[in-house]
């Protein structure tokens, strides 16, 4: 069973949240220009969850949050064009912002950290992907541009090895870039590309609608990313690379929004449908398994009473109880969330939580949803 | 009605139409793809259509609302610390997906036009004679005057409706979205009902005014 969090007011919703390291603590942005870090957040009861800071430095909703487990920085960015880096001063318990100068002229959109720590990317509405690092000398974060977009980046995701970028924009396309900085990498690692320069794409797939969503699996060698299209495609990097073609896997349910990989075996994909979708890697390739959520059974209609009289008396009052209109739904979903998942973190092997604009902090861990466990390669 | 460049059925069962493995329609965006779709209820190709058809054709605007209404908070990429509902603004080809008519008959049509951040939706209602004509006219005027209360109601509708609604990507933050969509069917259920029944009160009441005038002779 997933485990739900009431953090926030369900009219504001959550935009976007992030651990620390240890799961203990979380940052939560509740749909406005601040963002609230929690702590305490093993405890089962949301009620015990303590609120230690309040931090509101931008202008704009925040539109998405990243907590460095290696350095414990959080950035966060923002509608506003800006771009904070929040470090915790144990002395004094606050967190002291430091203004990054993306030098991009529209909103940002998503925000990661690299997996050694030492950059971040930015995707924005400027059609371009800052990639900033900090520059001791300087004592500065600075940034470089990717550019090559024909409109909005919506999702950015590193691969493990710090250097290669992918980007889902909303001109349909998926692009992978060289994001190596020779002063802060010191050897590149193309995997089977071509060694790039900063900036220069690699590889690029499209899809029938928005790509909404873009991430690198654990080890880095399966890249997915879905579109807007309800589909979904899988690509393989381990023997190629320019050349390597996307599996797609089109479902019948609301599209993706934002998704993770668990393992090597198995991909979790949040968005419209308020429930993730499940796909794994069989023998023949990734399929899709099922929804981790399954349709709680309608309470079973009383039995039909014998005799006419109640038999009819029980078709009436059905009638009276669903109104004229049978098909209408009733006012709660079979679903733990009630809006659009709008993130989704990693919290551990085979555990996730998903947020949305319901304000519901949602925790999920496979072992309770009745899944094949062995298929998922955890 | 608009031009059809494509008729597709989603009211047949599942397995035929568009393929019960393709994602709605709506949800495919324009790149290479047609221009419109214009979405018939099965009825009106079936030669015997059934008693009560008005539930079909609010069954096929229900599921293309709830795949349509896929929308996310997205700011302007053409005006700095702008949000602005895509879909009106038009400002980008690529933000825009098929709009979707879908006809009940001639006169009561549907179209639905979403895009990344917004739907318009927009309802013709079924206008048979003049007087129904002045009654949905007096009617939708009404209401689109009072347009705040209703939240997610135009001031105008779009050209060749009766009515329309434009949905945001903040109201389905702040509001469920079966909700809203039961909302749109309620509406379009309902204002056929409310103006055939104030013709009706017209009709009676323009009789007894004609027999108290005729008293006199």
């Amino acid at each position: 069973m997933p485990t739900a969090f009431e953090l926030i007011d369900p009219v504001k919703g959550i935009s976007c949240h992030a651990w620390n390291k240890d799961k203990t603590m979380c940052a939560v942005c509740p749909n406005d220009n601040t963002m609230i870090i929690y702590g305490n957040c093993t405890d089962p009861d949301v009620k015990k969850w303590t609120k230690l800071h309040t931090l509101g430095e931008h202008d704009l909703l925040i539109s998405a949050i990243d907590w460095s487990p290696v350095t414990n920085l959080i950035v966060t960015c923002s509608h506003d064009r800006n771009a904070f880096v929040w470090a915790y001063n144990e002395g004094e318990n606050v967190w002291k912002p430091s203004l990054v100068i993306l030098r991009i002229d529209r909103a940002a959109l998503d925000v990661k950290w690299s997996p050694d720590g030492k950059k971040f990317a930015v995707a924005s509405g400027a059609k371009c992907v800052p990639v900033c690092y900090f520059e001791k000398e300087h004592d500065w974060w600075v940034s470089k541009m990717i550019k090559k977009h024909k409109s909005t980046v919506l999702r950015v995701s590193w691969h493990p090895n710090s250097q290669i970028l992918a980007t889902g924009s909303s001109d349909f396309k998926c692009r992978i870039f060289s994001a190596f900085v020779r002063d802060l990498d010191m050897h590149q690692d193309s995997l089977n590309f071509q060694p790039k320069a900063f900036g220069e794409e690699c590889w690029d797939a499209g899809a029938y609608g928005w790509v909404d969503s873009v991430s690198w699996s654990p080890n880095g060698s399966t890249l997915a990313f879905s579109g807007h299209d309800s589909s979904v495609q899988f690509v393989d990097f381990t023997t190629e690379g320019e050349k390597a073609t996307p599996q797609s896997i089109r479902f019948r349910d609301l599209p993706i929004d934002t998704g993770l990989f668990l393992s090597e075996k198995c991909y979790v994909g949040c968005g419209h449908d308020m429930n993730p979708l499940l796909f794994c890697k069989g023998a023949s390739g990734w399929e899709f398994v099922r929804k981790l959520e399954e349709k709680k059974e309608a309470k079973a209609a009383p039995a039909a009473q014998k005799g006419s009289v109640a038999a009819a008396r029980a078709l009436f009052q059905n009638k009276t109880n669903k109104g004229q209109d049978s098909s209408a739904k009733s006012d709660k979903l079979d679903t733990t969330h009630e809006s659009f998942i709008s993130c989704v973190q990693m919290m551990g092997p085979g555990a996730f939580s998903t947020s949305g604009t319901d304000g519901k902090l949602v925790k999920w861990s496979m072992d309770t949803l009745s899944v094949d466990m062995a298929a998922l390669g955890l | 009605m608009r031009a059809a460049s494509a008729v597709v059925s989603p009211l047949k069962p599942p397995g035929q139409g568009y393929g019960s493995r393709d994602p709605h329609p709506i949800l495919t965006g324009r790149g290479g793809l047609r221009r419109s779709y214009v979405v018939r209820p099965w009825f009106l190709t079936n030669p015997a259509p059934q008693a009560n058809t008005l539930r079909p054709y609010l069954d096929c605007v229900r599921s293309t609302l709830d795949g349509g209404l896929c929308v996310r908070n997205f700011p302007s990429q053409t005006v700095e610390r702008h949000n602005k509902p895509e879909v009106e603004i038009r400002g980008s080809k690529e933000l825009l997906l098929n709009p979707i008519t879908i006809c009940r008959t001639e006169t009561e049509r549907c179209l639905i036009e979403p895009s990344v951040n917004s739907v318009r939706v927009s309802i013709a209602i079924k206008q048979a004679d003049e007087i129904e004509e002045i009654l949905c006219h007096k009617f939708t005027r009404f209401l689109m005057q009072r347009s705040e209360q209703f939240i997610i109601m135009r001031r105008k509708p779009t050209e060749g409706y009766s009515i329309s609604f434009l949905i945001t990507h903040s109201h389905l933050e702040k509001m469920w979205k079966h909700k809203l969509v039961d909302f749109i069917i309620h509406f379009m259920e309902e204002v056929d009902k409310e103006i055939s029944g104030m013709k009706i009160a017209i009709n009676a009441r323009a009789r007894i005014v004609a027999s108290e005038f005729m008293k006199k002779f």
